[in-house]
């Protein structure tokens, strides 16, 4: 009897499975074959929230694509896979879907390891891969594979727009201490910010650097060091519950030196975390409060549209997608075709005036060349967020951020006459 | 030996049960191992895709349930293995790419497997929880060092760009830019030869019953004179080895070799693999990866919530069938065959 109720279930199950990959909604009529744009995302475990910003950004610009009438012609469909942050199991999605959906373009993804597999992927069944996320230099440096295309900055880059808006909003600091996650990352960004600060204000010393295993509980033996140290200014890469608990309990602390987070500007982590980020810095590639007129209709758009979801303002992490998907769609349609070789032409040197600003994809290592917007925590102004929040962007130019192309370590880039 | 009167008959017929037993389970190994040669004829490329990970992670599955099977012991590392010799494939690939490739997975699974003695010799002296608990702290520490040693194994980046141009399989046969099938039969061709071997020492050869004689009683086999720890440590090398196989064999399939390798999700992946596929049959493992591989895939391709649906489906079917699909697919063949009483 319970046998039989169990393969009911299941067969009732595998049914409505089926019933809802039958029903699912078409895209827009056209007349034309459409063109298929393959979205990699954490879809579950815990940095589903993070990418549920990413995956809502490339909706929204799909959407706008296909009501603009699609690319030529072509109305844009998305399919999405789930990374589960695993790279054996991004690689068998990715390459199932390029070779079942004869997917355009692949954009991706949070982890540098599974951006390295969509690459690969890419490159060997010639995809373009345009990345909103993993910012290891490598990528687009000494590993340079000419499938990527990268709108997130990278690593050194985002360091050296928080040592920028250090400089700019805290002149008086001199000493600062490094805190990051012990892994590649964390490693990564540790070196950015050195070399960051030798070059920007070589006149601030380093007193002390820390690398946390991930996932710390309690943050207070490493804020003992830190004020121990006399810093003035903490300089961090830390994400996520660790950034979050890093900076609540820094304020029960009572640490003096403020904080600057590469990850700090992010709304999720400071609705965690209240007035006690107060002070302190961010920096990403996108911040709300851009004052452009590209910005304000997005922010607008963005809104009209998700006022009533928990998304209600778009993030850097909604706009890296949007422009991502964005990016997708120039390429294929100044190209005029899907074919790979034309695509990556097309791309290569492209400029336009972004929601983020105006930017450019350098032609020899394929990295977007774009300021950096940063920004001071504010309180709340009942503007935007009811919680303090990174308010005023200001631009770290890129003439300041940009890795010089002899310095990328991509041979493409070192050649005389490429940059 | 002669056998009472009253008992022959009945002994007659458990012989007869028996024999109709190992029949059925041989042409189902038959056929199962046939269905993995001939895939690629047999199946899109895209398919195939999918089905040589399923066949590299059937493999190791096979490795677990091996200690599980015939040791009767619960391992909660035994990715350690899988993900040491995928580390080993791509450094030595890296390091040796003008020596044939076989002997560089041999050498990787043979590291596996001395590396499984070493630890066996602490591991396997415990039972039960405790076992499962040595096994568990072995896999954290090997997953640490391969998280922290980002110069040799590249951290959370992993390891790339380790592929020869061309893949030497013997002097003057190279694989160019192998392609999906091509890397797939590669995978087959050691998985059936080494799984068969396996499979006939472990269920046709005296070693195979010394091992299941210690999991039934060890202090019974003990006293008949089997050095009940060197056959459990034994066994477990040869599943480190196994292991180990579908480790290199990993690397070289994916082109990378990252943490995801080594960590305790794969361990508790396999697990749940193995248990899909059932424990009881030497080849469950490898069915239970492929219906694990496919489901998960299609299942998160219509929706978000698929390790939902994916849980209560493996809760259903361990409280239904808890001996898996094989043994369901057992039960169902003995009905069929067997003829109706009365």
């Amino acid at each position: 009897m319970t046998t039989r109720w169990l393969t009911g279930f299941a067969t009732a199950l595998l049914g409505a499975t089926a019933l809802t990959g039958a029903v699912r909604p078409a895209t827009a009529q056209t007349g034309k074959a459409p063109i298929t744009f393959l979205a990699a995302i954490i879809e579950s475990g815990p940095f589903k929230v993070t990418d549920g910003q990413n995956l809502a950004g490339i909706r929204f610009a799909v959407d706008q694509i296909n009501a603009k009438g699609g690319i030529n012609g072509h109305p844009v469909k998305l399919d999405v896979i789930d990374t589960e942050l695993n790279a054996g199991v991004t690689r068998r999605k990715t390459v199932d879907a390029v070779l079942q959906d004869h997917v355009s373009a692949i954009i991706g993804a949070s982890g540098s390891d599974i951006l390295n597999v969509l690459v690969a992927v890419g490159q060997r069944y010639h995809v373009p891969v345009i990345a909103f996320a993993g910012e290891a230099d490598e990528l687009t440096g000494a590993q340079f594979r000419p499938a990527l295309f990268r709108v997130a900055s990278n690593t050194t880059m985002h360091a050296a727009a928080l040592v920028y808006a250090l400089k700019r909003d805290y002149p008086a600091v001199k000493k600062v201490f490094l805190l990051n996650e012990d892994y590649s990352f964390g490693h990564q960004s540790e070196a950015g910010f050195r070399k960051a600060l030798a070059t920007l204000d070589p006149s601030v010393q380093i007193v002390g650097d820390i690398f946390h295993p991930r996932g710390v509980a309690d943050f207070s033996p490493y804020l003992q060091q830190i004020q121990a140290s006399g810093a003035d200014f903490v300089l961090t890469a830390d994400w996520g519950a660790d950034l979050v608990q890093l900076l609540n309990q820094a304020e029960g602390f009572g640490l003096k030196p403020r904080i600057g987070g590469t990850f700090l500007a992010d709304p999720d982590i400071l609705k965690g975390v209240g007035k006690a980020a107060i002070g302190d810095i961010g920096a990403d590639v996108y911040l709300l409060t851009i004052d452009s007129p590209e910005n304000k209709a997005f922010v607008a758009a963005w809104h009209a549209a998700h006022a009533n979801t928990d998304l209600p303002w778009p993030t850097a992490s909604v706009a890296k997608s949007y422009i991502a998907t964005e990016l997708a769609a120039l390429g294929i349609a100044r190209a005029g075709s899907t074919d790979f070789n034309k695509v990556v032409a097309a791309l290569e040197g492209l400029r336009y005036s972004s929601i983020a600003g105006p930017l450019t994809i350098r032609a020899c290592d394929h990295q977007v060349q774009i300021g950096q917007a940063t920004g001071e925590v504010e309180p709340a102004t009942g503007t935007f967020y009811k919680f303090p929040f990174v308010g005023t962007a200001l631009i770290a130019p890129i003439s300041v951020i940009a890795v010089p192309p002899a310095q990328t370590g991509n041979p493409r880039c070192t050649a005389k006459g490429n940059g | 030996m002669t056998i009472p009167g009253r008992l022959g008959p009945a002994l007659s017929v458990l012989k007869a049960e028996r024999g109709r037993r190992d029949l059925g389970g041989a042409l189902a190994t038959l056929a199962l191992l046939a269905a993995v040669a001939a895939a690629p004829w047999l199946v899109p490329v895209a398919a195939l895709n999918d089905l040589g990970q399923a066949v590299l992670l059937g493999l190791f599955a096979i490795g677990f349930n091996i200690v599980f099977k015939y040791s009767g012991l619960l391992s909660f590392g035994h990715a350690a293995f899988f993900g040491v010799a995928a580390y080993a494939e791509a450094l030595l690939l890296r390091a040796f790419p003008a020596v044939p490739v076989p002997l560089l997975i041999l050498g990787a699974a043979a590291g596996a497997g001395l590396l499984g003695l070493l630890l066996g010799h602490v591991c396997v002296r415990r039972t039960g929880a405790y076992f499962s608990m040595t096994t568990l702290a072995v896999g954290a520490f090997l997953y640490t060092i391969a998280f922290k040693w980002h110069a040799v194994t590249g951290g959370t980046d992993g390891l790339d760009e380790f592929m020869p141009a061309a893949l030497v399989l013997l002097p003057g046969w190279r694989l160019t830019n192998p392609s999906i099938t091509e890397i797939y039969e590669l995978s087959a061709a050691f998985l059936i030869p080494f799984t068969l071997a396996t499979w006939l020492i472990l269920e046709h050869t005296p070693f195979g019953n010394a091992v299941q004689l210690v999991r039934q009683n060890e202090e019974r086999a003990a006293f008949l004179g089997y050095d009940t720890h060197r056959v459990k440590l034994t066994n477990y090398g040869l599943a480190a080895f196994v292991a180990g196989i579908a480790g290199a064999l990993w690397a070289i399939s994916n082109g990378f070799v990252s943490t995801d390798s080594i960590d305790l999700t794969l361990s508790t992946t396999v697990i749940i693999m193995a248990f899909i596929g059932g424990t009881a049959w030497f080849w469950g493992p490898l069915l239970g990866s492929a219906i694990y591989i496919f489901g998960s895939d299609r299942l998160s391709a219509v929706t978000q919530h698929w390790q939902l649906w994916m849980g209560l489906a493996f809760i259903a079917l361990v409280l239904a069938f808890p001996r898996g699909i094989a043994g369901l697919a057992s039960l169902l063949a003995s009905r069929l065959v067997r003829p109706r009483d009365g």
